[in-house]
């Protein structure tokens, strides 16, 4: 069993971003609502939720690539959302990115070789004659043979795209990387390789995730603790084994049950299915989730957002008014 | 809609500024106007008489100012040639430049656009390399020699046209004679758009012709006159509004060569010989009005283009 | 795979017979204007035979009115035009370049600072911005080029803006924002040669309207000075009624020569334009 509490490598402190609206028009966009969220050295946590739900938004903001509107970010406990990028620059290098769509990820007019040295001669994470080597190092703890290392993007395949994006980012030594829906674009198949490979390089390296995804399956493969968002809120959060097996929000509940059941004992058992979109609407206070809620009475609409454990000493939290009943 | 418009032109009155300051800028780096002016007969101190007269012995800023205050009130100043009012010269050489450039607009997009949109459709054939190797020519002559090829060829060898000026001296200037005056500024002024406006075209038809909704229309069975027609005009119809858009700015600029050439009494020529003769109000005038013609074409185009384009929401 | 790209258009390139048959005549234009004074054995600024003689054998174009050889004054013609248009084009684009980099990086208020005069450089009617510019400072070669190198930067901006904004979107750079990786480096390594194809193709039609302006305003005689001979300048002599009916050796090849040079720019652009559209398989 992993260490429960342990000094978090990374934390959000209710973190928000709101994007205003086109010109002129008063629907600002609140992407992401009071986000907080902790993750601890070697440790994988998975956001998953629609699309929309500002899930890569608090990615981006973790990141630093975007500001947020308020809220704290802290790294190793030094605060680095409002610092300017000058100074973000030199500790960048200890958390790192992986995006979904690995085309774009590479320049295409350079060769893996470049891509993975230039970072690292930057950051002088190897000098200019170790730099070779480390790169046969990096492509082989990605799975691929270092003769690659003269070949440009476009000659591999999305998947070992994907790699030399994982390499680019452990290039760096990150104690933490960002993984933006890294497998949604690739086939089942290639999806498989490249979690077990995240797997294995988070035990020989100790690096950490924060692993966003929409696929259920791929989240519950590699979190301990996973976080559900809907409408830039986090509505359920708890160890992704306890979260699979007792869902404590109804959303929570209609993801699950929206996978093909696999297991054939399960196929007739009661669902949660979702009608509808989540709406764009202004908040009008109370639960977002409550005009698709199949449980939704009127008490939910008057209901104030809170983050509650779902047992009394449980780390297992829900905003749901019924957490417990579910 | 209304208040989009309103922006663009609250848009507009910086650039306006801005124009007109680099201009006064540029000329007062020219030297004074009245170096022109110096001669045996014109002393000194008649000169400096005159400076004064004219403010021009005041600091550059001062003078933009004051002009800038004058323009407000509606004033272009006068012309330190002639001296009559700079609004009022502008007004007199105004309705030729027009004519010539309505008239000149009109044939080349009438030459360019089933042009454009019949080489479109017949692509990779051989009317259609023959349709785009004319508009490269077209890009391609320079306006000052393809109007000496025209003399050459109808005033010198042939004597139909008459070289130029608008009308010939001691007539009135009757429809035809104008007319014939009109046939060789107007042939290489829409030769030119024409040009560079066949390929433009062309490749947004094209554009349209590939696009799904296209290709189903075609599907369906309906012909192929009905498909370009119904379909592909309406939404050739955005590029085409761009180009008419773009084509003001450099027909006006365009204007000055070929007037110079045919002693088209437009404005062209009152520009050209303002800044010969460095007679700044003259040339002030005439970089403010097109100044604004072109702001204006600007945002007749974006306006058009929003009306024709019922996606674009502003 | 660079490579393999670039073998790729540069096969669609020589499927454009036009553009081939034009790369070879401006081949053969520019190496004899570069070795013009091998070709030719006339000064084109000194008097060698007499007033305004019609072609012959020894004179190929025959004389101007106070007797230089056409033949050599064209040669050199081409020479001062081909340099006016590359040095005004690689100015425009060297600043179009930088500001446009500078803009859509940056963005905010420099943006919309850089933005708005280049709007404003746009919006004023072209050749009157040239004509008022050459009226200012002493006409001649290089304050020729100056101004054209000053005029034509806009649309170079606007485009390099355009294609930073969209490059700044893609993953590549925000992996290297990620990597924290200096903005210069953002900037020269990996932007920059991303839209470096796109520049080099608006390139050529700046040196086409740089070398078609030129000789507009040489013709207007605030160009190019004589006795340094240049196309525009060769062709304001055709003013008189004289030259235009009776003389043509003394302007139709200079006006034929810059129609040459400018359709054969447009279609090597066009070709190259077609070319790096990776749409066209």
């Amino acid at each position: 069993m992993r260490q429960v509490e342990q000094k978090p490598l990374v934390e959000a402190i209710r973190l928000t971003k709101t994007y205003r609206g086109a010109l002129f028009s008063h629907n600002d966009i609140q992407a992401v609502r009071e986000v907080s969220l902790k993750i601890a050295p070697g440790e994988t946590l998975g956001i998953v939720g629609e699309s929309g739900c500002g899930k890569s938004t608090v990615a981006r903001l973790l990141m630093g690539l975007e500001k947020p509107t308020s809220g704290v970010v802290l790294f190793q406990n030094v605060r680095i959302d409002c610092l300017p990028e000058r100074k973000l620059r030199p500790i960048r290098s200890a958390f790192q990115m992986v995006f979904q769509d690995s085309g774009s990820s590479l320049n295409a007019r350079k060769q893996v070789f470049d891509i993975l040295r230039e970072p690292m001669l930057y950051h002088k994470t190897v000098s200019a004659q170790e730099a070779p080597t480390r790169i046969d190092e990096l492509l082989s703890m990605v799975g691929l043979p270092p003769e690659t290392k003269y070949r440009y993007p476009h000659e591999f395949s999305g998947g070992q795209r994907q790699r030399i994006c994982i390499a680019r980012a452990l290039s760096l030594q990150p104690k933490l990387i960002i993984l933006d829906e890294p497998v949604s674009a690739l086939d089942v198949s290639v999806q498989a390789q490249i979690l077990n490979l995240l797997r294995d390089l988070q035990d020989t390296l100790g690096v950490a995730y924060l692993f966003i995804g929409h696929g259920l399956g791929a989240v519950h493969y590699i979190s301990h603790l996973i976080a559900v968002m809907y409408r830039g809120r986090i509505v359920e959060y708890g160890d992704s084994e306890e979260l699979f097996r007792h869902p404590a929000h109804p959303y929570t509940k209609a993801l699950l049950d929206a996978a093909p059941a696999t297991d054939f004992s399960q196929r007739n058992a009661p669902r949660v299915l979702l009608t509808g979109e989540a709406s764009g609407d202004a908040d009008e206070g109370g639960c977002d989730f409550e005009k698709r809620c199949p449980f939704a009475c009127a008490a939910c609409r008057n209901r104030p957002y809170e983050l509650r454990p779902v047992a009394d000493g449980s780390r297992h939290l829900a905003s749901c008014r019924l957490a417990a009943e579910l | 809609m209304l208040r989009y418009i309103f922006k663009k032109l609250l848009l507009a009155v910086p650039v306006l500024l801005g124009i007109t300051l680099i201009d006064y800028l540029l000329m007062s780096a020219a030297g004074s106007p009245l170096d022109m002016l110096a001669g045996p007969r014109i002393t000194q101190s008649a000169i400096a008489v005159k400076a004064a007269k004219l403010g021009l012995s005041r600091p550059i800023w001062e003078q933009y100012i004051l002009w800038l205050q004058q323009v407000l009130q509606g004033n272009l100043g006068y012309s330190y040639k002639s001296y009559q009012p700079v609004a009022q010269l502008i007004g007199s050489h105004v309705a030729p430049t027009l004519l010539l450039m309505g008239v000149s607009l009109l044939v080349g997009l009438l030459l360019a656009i089933p042009s454009g949109i019949y080489s479109a459709v017949h692509r990779y054939q051989k009317r259609d390399y023959a349709i785009v190797a004319v508009s490269f020519l077209g890009s391609s002559i320079p306006s000052f020699f393809m109007a000496l090829l025209l003399i050459f060829l109808f005033t010198v060898r042939l004597g139909w046209l008459p070289s130029g000026g608008m009308a010939t001296a001691g007539t009135g200037g009757n429809f035809w004679d104008v007319a014939q005056h009109m046939i060789m500024p107007v042939t290489v002024l829409s030769f030119s758009i024409a040009g560079s406006n066949i390929r433009y075209i062309r490749s947004a038809v094209l554009e349209i012709l590939e696009t799904d909704y296209l290709r189903t229309a075609t599907a369906k069975g309906i012909g192929r006159f009905l498909v370009i027609n119904r379909h592909a005009l309406r939404n050739a119809l955005l590029p085409i509004i761009t180009v008419i858009g773009m084509q003001i700015p450099v027909l006006f600029g365009g204007a000055v060569i070929v007037e110079q050439l045919f002693s088209w009494p437009g404005l062209g020529l009152l520009t050209m010989n303002a800044i010969i003769g460095r007679d700044y109000p003259v040339v002030m005038g005439v970089c403010l009005l097109s100044g604004v013609v072109v702001l204006a074409s600007n945002l007749l185009t974006d306006v058009a283009y929003a009306m024709a384009d019922p996606t674009i929401r502003y | 795979m660079r490579n393999a790209m670039n073998q790729q258009a540069f096969q669609r390139f020589r499927r454009h017979k036009a553009a081939m048959v034009c790369l070879l005549i401006l081949t053969i234009i520019v190496l004899t204007a570069l070795f013009a004074p091998l070709i030719t054995p006339y000064s084109p600024v000194k008097i060698s035979g007499g007033f305004s003689a019609p072609p012959d054998a020894s004179h190929w174009l025959g004389t101007d009115q106070i007797g230089r050889d056409m033949f050599s004054r064209l040669l050199y013609a081409v020479r001062i035009s081909l340099m006016v248009g590359a040095l005004a084009t690689g100015i425009s684009t060297l600043v179009g370049v930088l500001l446009g980099l500078i803009a859509g990086y940056l963005g905010g208020w420099v943006d919309r600072a850089l933005m708005g005069f280049t709007d404003m450089v746009m919006s004023f009617p072209y050749i009157l911005l040239i004509l008022v510019a050459a009226a200012i400072f002493e006409p001649g070669l290089w304050s020729i080029i100056l101004i054209l190198g000053f005029v034509d930067w806009p649309g170079v901006a606007r485009l390099v803006r355009g294609n930073v904004l969209s490059l700044k979107e893609t993953n590549f750079i925000k992996g290297d924002i990620a990597a924290g990786m200096p903005r210069r480096f953002i900037l020269f390594s990996e932007i920059l040669p991303n839209t470096i194809a796109p520049v080099l193709i608006y390139a050529t039609s700046v040196f086409a309207v740089s070398i078609l302006d030129e000789a507009a305003l040489s013709f207007l005689g605030m160009g190019v000075q004589p006795p340094t001979p240049s196309l525009g300048n060769i062709l304001n002599g055709a003013e008189s009624i004289s030259i235009l009916t009776g003389k043509p050796w003394l302007w139709l090849p200079a006006g034929i020569l810059i129609m040459t040079l400018v359709v054969c720019i447009n279609f090597i652009g066009d070709a190259l334009r077609d070319a790096m559209d990776p749409r066209n398989g």
